[in-house]
């Protein structure tokens, strides 16, 4: 299967190589079923890349985004970290070799952060482990970068709320200077007047210290806000993967399609207005061939038996379906 | 109109004080309408939606108002009379999360069958539930399955049909799309547009997703901090709204057709002491010296919008 | 920019500007100052604990003294008499008398619980005679055994004569004969049939009559009071007050031993095996399970009969089999408390595994920990002094159970002794106190105000 090369050989920072993360289900009473949580997926983030991972439940975008900074083990294929030229093999290292270079924002800030601790400490401890110096500059960096008023260094975490504390997670990821960040749906518990200054903080996070991101979300919406680039995961295959606004205006995945057409937009005018959904609601895993094919309302004879790869059909998009 | 809430008052009575998390509310609904309640965490708009079923868990009482359906006022009955002729009858609840609405141990169409015997519902009990399967667009196969056997958006649709059992009025649904895939969502919501047009019912749609709000509703309330601030029909609240907070909402809303968000600063006040004026003061970037010391009072213009703001 | 830190001086800080934590220091401190009082106290009163003779002189289950002050007349202490004068006198070469005169008024409503006499002189009498002169005149004369010659006696010693003048008053020789009956014979007024206390000046003379000159080396008399103390006394005329007392280092040792060290194992294990997982969790859940098979009492009784434990080893047997119970609590906090994803966070954040135990998981197990040291203590108090009931644990030591115990055997409740039971169910309670307070701020310092 080729690759899909970016740019350049060089610049990328996590090069997901043939990867499949398989999980066994059932034990004693129940007979063993596997789940493919990653199947087969291939991908390269480039250096200060923000990357969004656009998937429904059970697409596996949480765990290709744990397994890419080695909380997950793959099953199949490899995960590679490339810094300082080197390149490490994320799934073969232990995680203290590579948890100098990645880090992780969490989806639910009430429980990502310890809430009895000291704003300060939350901050301090990591820089303390890792024999940093000038640990009170970099917490009053890490704290303006996310808009924190240094007062609150004072605070108990539990006194913070909870568009606080996410801002808090963002800052003691990026205060130990990773490379690689993997934010996990970090706006999906937040209001909706909040999710705007967490997306414009992981920004500007790129921007000031040259982080390449991982944003995995369930909203596509969210995702072009930010993302450079879009990858959509279906089932744990990858799908389709672009520019944000090539995948938007474009969209060739008759999944992705699907998407595009049933996120709203304030459109009033269409309130009497049923819109017509061409592929089934439910989700079925079909034992062979394209993974979307029993929902696809293109689905040819070819794509119920040959899983189809992921082809450039255009500059930098790709896209696994038989239409192309 | 089908229902009127005249100045409803819904408090917490807390350790930590009185939470006023509905605190004068003014809300009509009328025959065939799907009406908007929107607001973020801390609105008061589920609470709005369980007041209406006077259901409001402890340690919430429901402190003054009226809810007048068809004339009469529902908060006023005993509780039988209220269980007996309106409660799932006349009025129907979809609660948030109602993916966990049925007992694992029966089956759907057993659970369906419990709630027409319950309010006396005689007939063919069979047919009826297939009925209400068919209206929600589900193959009545997976009626005769335990709840763990249906996907989360096959569940959210089995409890539709299980809240329209009794050809309910009004039907109030409370985020009822919530944690489901954006596919099924649209699927529900055509679903809840479809029984509009076919059996005449009025839907409360609660949500804090304003772009799904939208597509569905004719008119919308728009709360904050346990108070309406705007409400007037869909053209104008989402194209041409006036009151800064439903301004500030719709651009914090991420739509494909967006590059760029905008949020709020500040947070939402303590509802157990909320400030003197207008509520939104503190995050209103129109703020003027009166809206500290006067709540505005709500003022109608031609086109329907109603608003509680001094710019007007 | 203040200065902030890491260390435990900050935590420190919080907790001592906690009110609960200065209540709880300074009871825990008044204790401690108290233990260390009863340590000084020497050994034989210890040992005198004991022995019955030793507390001869004290009344016998009375209660504290100062309920003269809710009923003035009818408590009183015991009282000490000096001889007014001495008198000598000598017949010829071969008789000397020699009297010891003493005066007192009694004006309560009760006569004493006793009375002791204290002569002692330098030969041996022929004869001893004691003259006792009540208010309305009438003088009664007791002839004192030989055998108690240039002895300290009571009532009890010289009560053939004074049973024969109650008979002669009440017509009936008193079935029961103690010396709170002799006593009422020498108080209270004829005309009442030995019933009501006869109040006024009172005169009593100590005739001694030898064959040589006769020198008295000291002389007094002890109206024996029918309450004393703090706490008043026991069965033996023990003061309880010296009983709690001595008993207090012992109690502490006990309660604090058994309950801190199985709370503490009991924690730790529960906790490092709930947040380990895997084998380990599995291998000390397997060894909690095996102690918590164990049934306390038979295995101590067992274990009493090839050693005979100190009070030491008896709390940290009891200990030894208490830990169980803490772990598997512990042991699903843990597991509950490594749900959330800060755990996972701060590994990756490259915290080191202690640290995140103790950072995420220690102040978590405080409050549960602190809480069941603080039951613990009354616990393990009471565990030992079944233990002492069974006689197991060392006998010849003051325990407050043992001290109910005692009480219980001797029926305190049906005779009305209160302060026998109360006081030291009492320390037993205070004891706990201080623990709870310090819990209770220790928990708030460590999961923070809320």
């Amino acid at each position: 299967m080729r690759l899909p090369a970016g740019s350049i050989e060089e610049d990328y920072i996590v090069k997901v190589d043939k990867l499949s993360v398989y999980f066994t289900k059932g034990g004693m009473f129940s007979k063993k079923v596997l789940i493919k949580a990653i199947d087969n997926v291939s991908l390269r983030i480039k250096n200060r890349e923000i990357l969004g991972v656009v998937g429904e439940s059970g697409s596996g975008k949480t765990t290709l985004g744990r397994t890419t900074i080695g909380l997950q083990k793959p099953t199949y294929g490899n995960v590679y970290l490339k810094v300082d030229g080197k390149e490490i093999n994320v799934g073969k290292s232990p995680l203290k070799k590579v948890n100098k270079y990645v880090q992780m924002i969490y989806q639910d800030p009430y429980s990502s952060i310890d809430p009895i601790m000291r704003v300060y400490d939350v901050l301090a401890m990591p820089l303390k482990y890792r024999k940093e110096k000038d640990i009170e500059a970099r917490i009053e960096e890490a704290m303006r970068l996310v808009d924190l008023p240094l007062e609150l260094l004072e605070n108990r975490v539990y006194q913070l709320s909870g568009g606080q504390r996410q801002r808090l997670s963002i800052a003691r990821a990026i205060a130990v200077n990773p490379r690689y960040v993997v934010a996990d749906e970090p706006t999906t518990m937040l209001d909706a007047s909040l999710k705007g200054e967490i997306l414009k903080i992981i920004k500007d996070a790129r921007e000031a210290k040259n982080i390449s991101f991982m944003l995995i979300t369930h909203e596509l919406p969210i995702a072009k806000i930010i993302s450079d680039r879009i990858s959509v995961l279906y089932l744990g295959k990858l799908v389709e993967l672009g520019r944000s606004d090539e995948i938007i205006k474009n969209p060739l995945h008759p999944y992705t399609q699907a998407l595009i057409d049933a996120y709203p937009t304030i459109n009033p005018e269409l309130k009497d207005k049923i819109k017509e959904i061409k592929i089934k609601p439910d989700i079925v895993r079909p034992e062979k061939g394209c993974v979307f094919a029993p929902r696809c309302p293109f689905a040819m004879p070819k794509c119920k038996e040959r899983e189809p790869e992921l082809k450039e059909v255009s500059q930098g998009h790709y896209v696994a379906c038989w239409l192309y | 109109m089908l229902l009127e809430v005249k100045n409803l008052k819904i408090y917490f009575y807390t350790k930590r004080g009185v939470v006023k998390a509905v605190d004068s509310v003014n809300l009509n609904v009328d025959k065939g309408e799907i009406v908007g309640l929107a607001g973020e965490s801390g609105s008061g708009k589920s609470t709005i939606g369980y007041g209406i079923m006077r259901l409001v868990p402890f340690p919430g009482k429901i402190v003054d108002g009226q809810v007048l359906f068809k004339g009469e006022d529902i908060l006023k009955m005993d509780e039988d009379t209220f269980r007996k002729n309106y409660r799932w009858k006349k009025i129907a609840m979809v609660f948030q999360g109602s993916m966990s609405g049925f007992t694992p141990v029966f089956k759907i169409k057993d659970q369906i069958i419990e709630v027409l015997k319950l309010h006396g519902w005689n007939g063919d009990y069979e047919e009826r539930v297939r009925e209400l399967f068919k209206m929600v667009n589900m193959d009545p196969i997976l009626a005769d399955k335990y709840p763990h056997e249906l996907s989360g958006g096959q569940k959210q649709r089995a409890f539709i049909a299980m809240a329209l059992a009794l050809n309910p009025e009004l039907l109030i649904a409370d985020e009822p799309t919530t944690a489901l895939d954006v596919i099924v969502q649209e699927n529900i919501l055509n679903l809840l547009k479809r029984l509009r047009k076919d059996l005449g019912i009025s839907i409360i749609f609660i949500t804090h997703d304003l772009a799904l709000l939208s597509e569905i509703s004719d008119r919308d309330y728009i709360l904050y901090a346990g108070k309406v601030m705007e409400s007037g029909p869909s053209e104008v609240i989402f194209k041409r709204p006036r009151h800064p907070y439903t301004q500030a909402l719709i651009e914090s809303i991420a739509t494909l057709d967006k590059d760029v968000i905008k949020g709020i600063p500040g947070s939402m006040p303590d509802l157990s002491n909320p400030p003197t004026g207008c509520r939104f003061n503190t995050r209103c970037p129109f703020a003027k010296d009166i809206c500290f010391k006067e709540e505005p009072k709500m003022k109608i213009f031609s086109d329907g919008d109603e608003v509680a703001c001094w710019l007007y | 920019m203040s200065k902030r830190s890491l260390s435990f001086s900050y935590y420190l800080k919080e907790f001592l500007s906690s009110k609960l934590a200065i209540a709880g220091l300074v009871i825990l401190i008044i204790l401690l100052i108290f233990t260390g009082i009863a340590l000084s106290i020497p050994s034989k009163v210890y040992s005198s604990w004991n022995n019955p003779a030793a507390w001869s002189e004290y009344p016998e289950h009375v209660p504290p003294a100062w309920m003269s002050i809710f009923y003035p007349g009818k408590y009183f202490t015991t009282e000490k008499l000096s001889p007014t004068y001495i008198s000598s006198m000598s017949y010829g070469k071969n008789l000397y008398v020699v009297t010891v005169n003493y005066q007192f008024s009694w004006n309560k409503t009760l006569p004493p619980y006793n009375v002791f006499f204290f002569v002692s002189y330098n030969t041996s009498p022929i004869e001893e005679i004691i003259y006792w002169t009540k208010p309305d005149g009438y003088t009664l004369e007791i002839s004192v055994p030989s055998t108690t010659y240039n002895m300290p006696f009571d009532l009890t010693s010289i009560r053939t004569d004074i049973l024969n003048y109650i008979t002669s008053v009440t017509g009936k020789t008193p079935s029961l004969v103690n010396s709170t009956v002799l006593s009422s014979a020498l108080f209270n007024s004829p005309k009442s049939n030995l019933t009501i206390t006869e109040q006024g000046k009172y005169l009593v003379k100590i005739e001694i009559a030898s064959s040589s000159p006769i020198k008295i080396t000291n002389s007094s008399i002890l109206l024996i009071g029918n309450s004393y103390g703090l706490m008043g006394t026991d069965y033996f005329g023990r003061p309880v007050a010296l009983g709690v007392l001595l008993g207090l280092p012992n109690a502490l040792e006990i309660g604090a031993l058994t309950s801190i060290i199985a709370v503490l194992v009991g924690v730790f294990a529960g906790g490092i095996a709930g947040y380990l997982g895997g084998n380990k969790d599995s291998g000390i859940q397997w060894v909690t399970l095996v102690f918590l098979a164990l049934p306390i009492l038979p295995f101590l009784v067992a274990v009493s009969f090839a050693v005979r434990p100190s009070l030491t080893l008896e709390a940290l047997l009891i200990a030894f089999l208490s830990w169980p119970g803490y772990a598997i609590i512990a042991r699903s906090a843990a597991l509950s408390i490594k749900s959330n994803s800060f755990v996972e966070a701060d590994k990756l954040l490259g915290i080191p595994s202690y640290r995140v135990f103790f950072t995420h998981f220690m102040p978590r197990l405080i409050p549960i920990t602190v809480a069941y040291m603080a039951l613990g203590v009354p616990a393990g108090i009471l565990t030992a002094e079944t233990l002492a009931f069974l006689g197991i644990a060392p006998a010849d030591i003051v325990t407050w159970g043992g001290i109910l115990n005692s009480a219980e055997t001797y029926q305190a409740q049906v005779n009305g002794w209160w302060w026998w039971v109360v006081f030291p169910g009492l320390m037993i309670v205070i004891v706990a106190i201080p623990f709870i307070l310090i819990g209770f701020a220790v928990e708030r310092v460590a999961l923070g105000e809320r």
